[in-house]
């Protein structure tokens, strides 16, 4: 491999010289070469390759018109027929950080080049970011533009060679979310010992999983219950006797909605569950065991919560991961809002 | 306190023979008079020894334990106390191991009786890319297939399968008496070096039902409280493991026996830390609040016994992590430091979330892999331990697409593997 790489670079408005916010409007445009920091980019690349295109597209007008931005971007860096992408740098605009990503994460995805962009490890661009497109770390401030771009030069024409990529702490690439395996030299009882001597010795560490970043979640304030609208949620697997729509047993990543209009309580011969990780032969005994419908109900009837939703959510928690529980709570809980429920009961097994 | 003499026997050499003798690196199997003693077993209607060695192009499936065969030679009590005789352990006196092989019993348990649980399959590949990602291919495995009597309660065959097991493996053993030892060690940690720190560590072990449990000298460990369990009761054969449901983050007992975390920190006690205890805490208990007693009283004996240091691992995976985040924040609470060894639950693509729980205080977690992680298994020329995949009609030794979790070893939180995830 390693033949000539032949570049097209992505910048916004701004660095492209075509204007500050008062044009971060401009739609996508093409131009031929290098133009802003493309220029720098191309002295770096020498002999090794050439920028033959510069796409740009103004921070808003990709903010506000993703979709088509990035269809238009495409088509104009596809136009080109380029071995390598690359995108920014976006230092701490987010803006820009996001579009960068975005259309970098396309271009890789779509058409299986080299893609690399840079930003400052806090930019909202970074979790935009998807494999097999790499975002390098960059500081705030534009003013250390050379020492990113000589990064981005390295590690592109790197990828070019199809040279083996290690890990991000290795290679210098922003985390993208992605957990690979591979065999370590030492043990993990080797790494373990060693790791916890550099903490009880105080010298630094560094952990090997690192933690989300968003732990929290701020609990909202609390509702009056006897006036609230109330929604009953389980991931108990509780569903319509017969899985109509097929509500998975475990891995699921759906959820559905099934109407209790009517009912004072569910039964076994009404409903069931296909939840796999529990013996099911109480469940389905009386499938109030997982949605309470028959206490809520009486607790509706003595004014003691306000109204019930006519529906309950269902989806089943097995070996879900945290991902798709996080979508599918986020998805629910935007359904509720609709709705107007205010508080819910979420039963788990 | 009385000392323990481990005496270690190597073995390169494998081989069925007429006599069931120990030589010079080789173990000569008498495999018929086994098979004969393992018949005689309750439950127990057939039984089909194989060996497989580091290379073969062999796969042994419905792997149950892996177990180094040892016996005990001289001083109080048994080897596997609770199983081969009364459940009273010392932790002293003399034991003589086999290193480099281990007995691997396998069979299909009849779950029809308990519909709830489902045995997982459990693979050891002897060669080939999935050998590289266990620590048992490199071993010479002597592969024992049990056939039970279906009119058994899933407890019932866990045990009959574990007794049979451990059995084989005192039998092998035995062949070490009277022969002088490669190797022989004598391991105490009753003297402390003062001035260094303290470490312990906290094994946080699986404690639920049948096929997911750990049987502490006989008996299952769901309900104790977390006690201390001295490494020389462990190498005795305290712990045994029982665990069928996921293979590659179960401990085995051959992880029990061999421990390498307690290995590392025995070797520089007195030099570099003092290991000060090694804790068991049951994990998977059914209510948060149990679990928060039982990780609470596990940071309470660190305490006791003056700990700097913790090292926290875990079991199997899945709500057992939450037994062992709050070991690891009650740990912290008290000024004992932590690190953590834990497997990761990051989808087959890797790009799920590989934490099941966590506490802000975690912040030294090593990893042993991603145990949803996709693998393909190759085509192999042998397959023992059973005949199809689990559950399936595809025969055992054909390719087929699994995920690691069904490698026995390959995400040990009790330091075997060399398996870590990375961020790409």
């Amino acid at each position: 491999m390693s033949k000539i790489a032949k570049t097209v670079y992505y910048m916004n408005q701004f660095f492209a010289g075509i204007g500050g916010e008062d044009k971060a409007d401009q739609p996508p445009i093409a131009f031929e070469g290098a133009q802003g920091p493309a220029k720098l980019f191309a002295e770096m690349l020498g002999d090794k390759g050439t920028v033959v295109r510069t796409v740009v597209c103004g921070d808003n007008y990709f903010a506000e018109h993703q979709e088509e931005a990035i269809r238009d971007l495409l088509a104009m860096v596809k136009e080109a027929e380029p071995d390598i992408f690359i995108a920014g740098p976006a230092f701490g605009s987010g803006r820009h950080g996001m579009a960068c990503a975005a259309l970098s994460s396309a271009v890789a995805r779509e058409m299986g080049i080299p893609a690399v962009t840079a930003m400052h490890p806090e930019n909202p661009g970074v979790d935009m970011l998807k494999p097999p497109a790499y975002a390098l770390p960059a500081e705030i401030s534009a003013g250390t533009m050379k020492e990113v771009l000589t990064r981005m030069c390295a590690f592109a024409l790197k990828l070019h060679a199809g040279e083996p990529i290690g890990p991000s702490r290795e290679e210098g690439y922003l985390p993208r979310g992605l957990r690979l395996n591979r065999i370590d030299p030492l043990t993990s009882a080797e790494r373990a010992v060693n790791l916890l001597w550099a903490k009880l010795e105080g010298r630094p560490y560094e952990t090997e999983i690192p933690l989300p970043k968003h732990i929290d979640v701020a609990p909202p304030p609390p509702v009056e219950v006897s006036k609230a609208r109330l929604g009953l949620v389980t991931e108990a697997g509780v569903v319509p006797m017969g899985n109509p729509d097929n509500l998975e047993s475990w891995w699921a990543t759906h959820w559905y909605s099934y109407s209790i209009d009517g009912l004072d309580g569910l039964t076994n011969e009404t409903h069931c569950t296909v939840h796999a990780g529990f013996e099911n032969t109480f469940m389905n005994e009386d499938p109030d065991r997982g949605v309470p419908l028959d206490m809520a109900r009486e607790l509706e009837k003595e004014g003691k919560i306000g109204k019930l939703a006519d529906f309950y959510l269902v989806t089943t928690g097995m070996m879900m991961t945290t991902d798709n529980a996080q979508r599918i709570g986020r998805e629910m809980a935007a359904h509720l809002k609709k709705e107007g429920i205010e508080a819910v009961i979420l039963t788990s097994t | 306190m009385p000392e323990l003499t481990i005496n270690t026997f190597p073995v390169n050499k494998l081989e069925f023979s007429d006599k069931t003798v120990y030589n010079d690196g080789c173990l000569s199997i008498n495999n018929v008079e086994l098979r004969e003693m393992l018949l005689k077993e309750e439950g127990i209607r057939d039984v089909l020894i194989n060996i497989a060695r580091p290379g073969d192009s062999t796969r042994i499936v419905h792997v149950w334990d892996v177990i180094e065969p040892r016996t005990k030679t001289a001083g109080p009590g048994v080897i596997f106390p609770g199983w081969l005789g009364p459940p009273i352990g010392y932790g002293e006196g003399v034991i003589h191991r086999l290193s480099g092989m281990a007995v691997v019993t396998c069979t299909e348990f009849n779950s029809e009786g308990d519909k709830y649980t489902e045995q997982g399959e459990g693979i050891i590949d002897m060669s080939g890319p999935i050998a590289e990602m266990t620590p048992f291919s490199k071993i010479n495995n002597l592969v024992i297939e049990f056939i039970l009597d279906k009119k058994m309660n899933l407890d019932e065959q866990n045990k009959v399968v574990t007794r049979a097991g451990l059995k084989a493996a005192k039998y092998l053993a035995d062949a070490t008496v009277g022969k002088p030892a490669e190797k022989s060690e004598v391991r105490s940690i009753d003297k402390a070096t003062p001035g260094l720190p303290n470490v312990v560590m906290i094994m946080v072990i699986a404690g639920s039902s049948p096929l997911l449990d750990t049987y502490v000298y006989g008996f299952s460990c769901v309900g104790i409280m977390p006690t201390f369990i001295h490494p020389n009761e462990m190498a005795e054969g305290a712990l045994v493991a029982c665990t069928g449901m996921v293979a590659s983050p179960a401990n085995t007992t051959y992880d029990f026996q061999n421990n390498p975390l307690i290995e590392k920190l025995y070797q520089h006690h007195g030099v570099r830390h003092n290991l000060a205890g090694v804790i068991i805490e049951r994990g998977y208990a059914y209510e948060y609040n149990d679990k928060e007693r039982l990780s609470a009283h596990a940071a309470n004996l660190a305490r006791f016994v003056k700990a700097d240091g913790a090292i926290i691992t875990s079991d199997s995976g899945g709500n057992i992590m939450v037994e062992t985040m709050l070991a690891c924040r009650e740990c912290e609470k008290r000024g004992i430091k932590t690190a953590l060894v834990l497997v990761e639950a990051c989808g087959k693509d890797g790009t799920g979330l590989g934490l099941v729980d966590y506490v802000r205080e975690a912040d030294l977690i090593i990893s042993v892999g991603n145990a949803d992680a996709a693998i393909n298994l190759p085509k192999m020329d042998t397959v023992y331990g059973g005949k199809n995949y689990i559950g399936t009609n595809l025969p055992g030794n054909f390719a087929c697409d699994r995920i690691l979790m069904d490698i026995c070893g390959a995400n040990s939180m009790l330091g075997t593997s060399r398996v870590r995830a990375d961020d790409f």
